[in-house]
């Protein structure tokens, strides 16, 4: 295949235990549908433990 | 009715029939309930969890109670707006009238497969969901299937990692 257009908009990629890192073109949106401004690149909370969710801030390493 | 999330963002949305939704074959675990006028169908395994339903319009849709969906706890208007909020076809619904008369066409919107951005939406004490085209990796460089729509866990406590399998709701999830 010569097609160099990739077949997706963004990448994500997950550690267990640790955040969801996404890159690429995407909008992030609150839970009352606001977007919420970022860069190409960000981490998600999956454990349930950060202060400033939706993104990680380290606490999934500490139990 | 239109919710007025997908009027805010309408290119985000395609349409597709569900007209021959009956002709779908029903698994084991869907379930029917009517209210007279409208029948809702609820196919479990199409839900991604992502807590609309119930966040929106508990009087109807209550996992915590049996039968979890209570036809008489709101106007059709109501249920319909709401069904037709679901992300998947793990709720649809159906006027009676077009069940005995041929089934009108209707809409539901669904993923959009182009160059569109991916939308990453937050669920209030749930999931991520995640709409749009996206490859999925773990850190060892396995590539995870992925649907037009996922949702991932974000309470940590998924027995079906990265994915949500509803167990925020068991643990009392917030954020
Ligand atoms: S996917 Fe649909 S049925 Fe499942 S929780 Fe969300 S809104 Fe409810
Ligand atoms: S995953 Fe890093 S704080 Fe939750
Ligand atoms: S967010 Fe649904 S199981 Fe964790």
């Amino acid at each position: 295949m010569s097609d160099s257009s990739k077949p997706y908009n963004a990448e994500f990629s997950f550690k267990p235990g640790a955040s969801l890192k996404i890159k690429g073109n995407f909008i992030l949106k609150d839970s009352q549908g606001n977007i919420i401004p970022t860069g190409d690149y960000i981490k998600l909370c999956r454990c349930g433990k950060s202060k400033s969710q939706p993104f990680c801030d380290h606490s999934h390493r500490t139990a | 009715m239109i919710s007025e999330k997908v009027q805010a963002r309408p290119e985000l949305f395609l349409f597709k029939f569900v007209g021959n939704l009956q002709k779908e074959p029903m698994d084991k675990n869907d379930r029917e309930y009517t209210n007279g006028d409208i029948t809702v169908y609820w196919r479990p395994n199409k839900c991604v969890h992502a807590t609309i339903c119930y966040t929106q319009l508990i009087e109807v849709f209550n996992p915590r109670k049996r039968p979890w969906v209570n036809m008489q706890g709101a106007t059709n208007e109501k249920i319909i707006e709401i069904v037709d909020k679901c992300p998947t076809d793990a709720l649809t619904y159906c006027w009676n009238k077009d069940l005995e008369n041929p089934p009108a066409p209707r809409e539901k919107k669904e993923t959009v497969t182009s160059e569109k951005p991916v939308e990453i939406q937050i669920m209030r004490d749930g999931p991520i969901l995640v709409t749009g085209k996206i490859k999925l990796t773990d850190n060892d460089g396995k590539e995870y299937k992925t649907y037009s729509i996922s949702s991932f866990c974000r309470c940590g406590a998924s027995g079906n990692m990265p994915f949500c399998d509803g167990m925020h709701r068991k643990i009392g999830f917030e954020g």
